[in-house]
């Protein structure tokens, strides 16, 4: 059964408040120094597979690239903080958005697999599983029902049947 | 927020020396008296009052590169700001030297310059971060043809910078760090700036003329250390994995990224076993741990990773994940696979709030190698990233130890 969660969600200024304070925290780290000179970006919301709104992703930059990120989960606490795998020491390889990739390029990766007779959603960032497995989904539809789910992440795109879950049993 | 681009005039305000140093030195007394580990000999370290100079590519200071020594030994370097406009006054804090020369990359870079054709002057040299935090010997020379000209080089491997200035393709050149970066987020800068000045000031007061000392850290710890209970308590604790625990080793432990949506136990198990020094690709790993389409189980993740060690790991599987847990493997400096609902990640540090207010529980985090997001390219995907042992729901571990 779904419940209702009456708890406010936090909002942008929240939530990237409670961003500065984290990096400042980790930046003694030897891996996460350049925190230090950077600079937060615009909070990205991320979505349940259902679409509700779970938690903040608020991207790190370093000039106009993106090369860590902070989680605030919904109660406003930070939930993780840290760097992507992306060549650490080269950052004008990092991406320039905290999602890898945005929603033009993810409609545009998943237009290709869509069939003729199917139509395709508006992709909406969510995390398939538990926080940190992030992805655009597009959601497909054939004679008005939902058929296909379509992942697609900076590195390639993966489905499922649409309302399938995540099977937890496995990793 | 005001829409106005701030500009150099405005914002762009140099840093003495003398008044670097000051922060310079907080920064190396905070971190000692803070208890961050491999910082212990930072309490009674000087720190050199001739800094190396770092220009930005405009041609302004940038960075002081202070040395931190204990009597003539170099221990580390603090980088501090040579303009306000970079906000926070210090930048990093390196343990141990630079790993490159200067004398030895400025002479690389003159004999580059002669290669040329370009006629050099000896004297015009001086480093520039090009990139940040890439450095380069700009040398000065004058060619024929062209007039004066000069050349970048980077420290490291004397590689020449061939594209930069602000008409080149970004990514591919190198840049302004002042007029890029920091000018530009020039309101915000300020205030850090501003808030680390007024505690210099108050961090002043608290130590008087200890400070700068660095002969008496037993008087001067408890002065810049949080000190309820009146004793002196590291605010965090931590501590990570190490391939040499008798050395600063600066990687301590590898992330790989998943190559396909379901390798998450597979990649995990690749940061593990090479860890260990048994070092397979990912196909083979995923053979071994018997992955299908849709992953891989933690009874197939404890076989393979006990058969490709031929037996030379003992896999143990533990559903009832505790933070207790990992912090003792992490202390016997084991990584372990961290299982959360339906994703396996690698787990190779703890840290630990020390201080908190009446009522609360302390902060625990875990330091995560998490191989999403996945990529074909290892090397070139998954995160690093400490996380609130609270934020997610631990499933299970899986220790793995020497048989």
């Amino acid at each position: 059964m779904k419940g209702l969660n009456l708890e406010p969600f936090p909002t942008k200024n929240e939530v990237t408040r409670a961003a500065a304070k984290a990096i400042e925290t980790v930046s003694l780290d030897r891996d996460l120094e350049w925190f230090r000179i950077a600079s937060l970006g615009e909070p990205v919301l991320v979505r349940t597979l259902s679409g509700d709104p779970s938690y903040w992703l608020i991207p790190v930059r370093l000039k106009t690239r993106v090369g860590g990120f902070v989680r605030v989960m919904r109660d406003g606490t930070v939930g993780a903080v840290g760097r992507f795998g992306v060549d650490p020491e080269h950052p004008h390889n990092w991406p320039t958005t905290v999602t890898g990739i945005d929603a033009e390029e993810a409609s545009r990766q998943a237009s290709q697999l869509i069939a003729e007779d199917e139509q395709a959603s508006e992709p909406m960032f969510v995390h398939d599983g538990p926080p940190g497995r992030e992805a655009w989904l597009v959601t497909t539809f054939i004679a008005g029902s939902a058929a296909r789910w379509i992942f697609v992440t900076s590195g390639f795109t993966y489905e499922r049947r649409a309302g399938e879950p995540l099977d937890t049993d496995l990793e | 927020m005001s829409s106005k681009r701030s500009t150099r005039s405005e914002f762009g305000e140099p840093v003495e020396p003398t008044a670097a140093r000051q922060h310079a030195v907080l920064a190396v007394r905070r971190v000692w008296a803070g208890g961050i580990p491999d910082f212990e000999e930072w309490g009674f370290a000087n720190v050199d009052t001739e800094p190396l100079i770092i220009h930005d590519l405009n041609g302004a200071r940038l960075f002081y590169d202070f040395n931190v020594k204990v009597k003539k030994r170099i221990v580390g370097v603090v980088r501090a700001s040579a303009d306000k406009a970079v906000g926070s006054p210090v930048i990093s804090l390196q343990l141990g030297p630079h790993r490159w020369s200067v004398d030895d990359a400025t002479e690389g870079a003159m004999k580059e310059v002669e290669r040329s054709g370009a006629r050099t002057d000896a004297t015009e040299t001086s480093l520039v971060c090009y990139c940040y935090p890439k450095i380069a010997v700009r040398a000065g020379g004058a060619n024929t043809e062209a007039g004066p000209a000069s050349m970048l080089f980077d420290v490291s491997d004397l590689k020449p910078v061939e594209r930069y200035g602000a008409d080149e393709m970004e990514g591919v050149s190198s840049y302004s760090f002042l007029d890029e970066v920091a000018i530009p987020e020039g309101s915000l800068r300020r205030s850090r700036w501003e808030a680390a000045e007024s505690d210099l000031e108050a961090s002043r007061d608290a130590v008087s003329e200890d400070l700068d000392k660095g002969t008496a850290p037993a008087t001067l710890q408890p002065k810049l250390a949080p000190r309820p209970y009146h004793r002196l308590i590291p605010f965090y604790s931590s501590n990570t994995v190490k391939f040499a625990p008798r050395c600063n080793a600066p990687e301590v432990f590898r992330l790989y990224a998943q190559q396909t949506n379901v390798y998450c136990a597979v990649a995990t198990g690749q940061m593990i076993l090479d860890f260990y020094k048994y070092h397979f690709d990912q196909p083979t790993i995923a053979a071994a741990m018997g992955t299908g389409a849709y992953g891989t189980s933690n009874t197939g993740q404890v076989n393979g990773y006990e058969s490709l060690s031929n037996n030379g790991l003992d896999a143990t599987y533990d559903n009832t994940a505790a933070w207790s847990e990992a912090k003792a493997e992490i202390d016997a400096n084991r990584p372990l696979k961290s299982g959360i609902p339906g994703h396996a990640r690698a787990c190779a540090g703890w840290k630990r709030q020390n201080i908190t207010l009446i009522g609360q529980p302390p902060k625990r985090w875990l330091k995560i190698y998490d191989p999403w997001p996945w990529n074909a390219n290892i090397c070139n995907g998954g995160a690093v990233y400490w996380e609130d042992w609270d934020s997610v729901n631990h499933t299970n571990f899986i220790y793995v130890r020497h048989a």
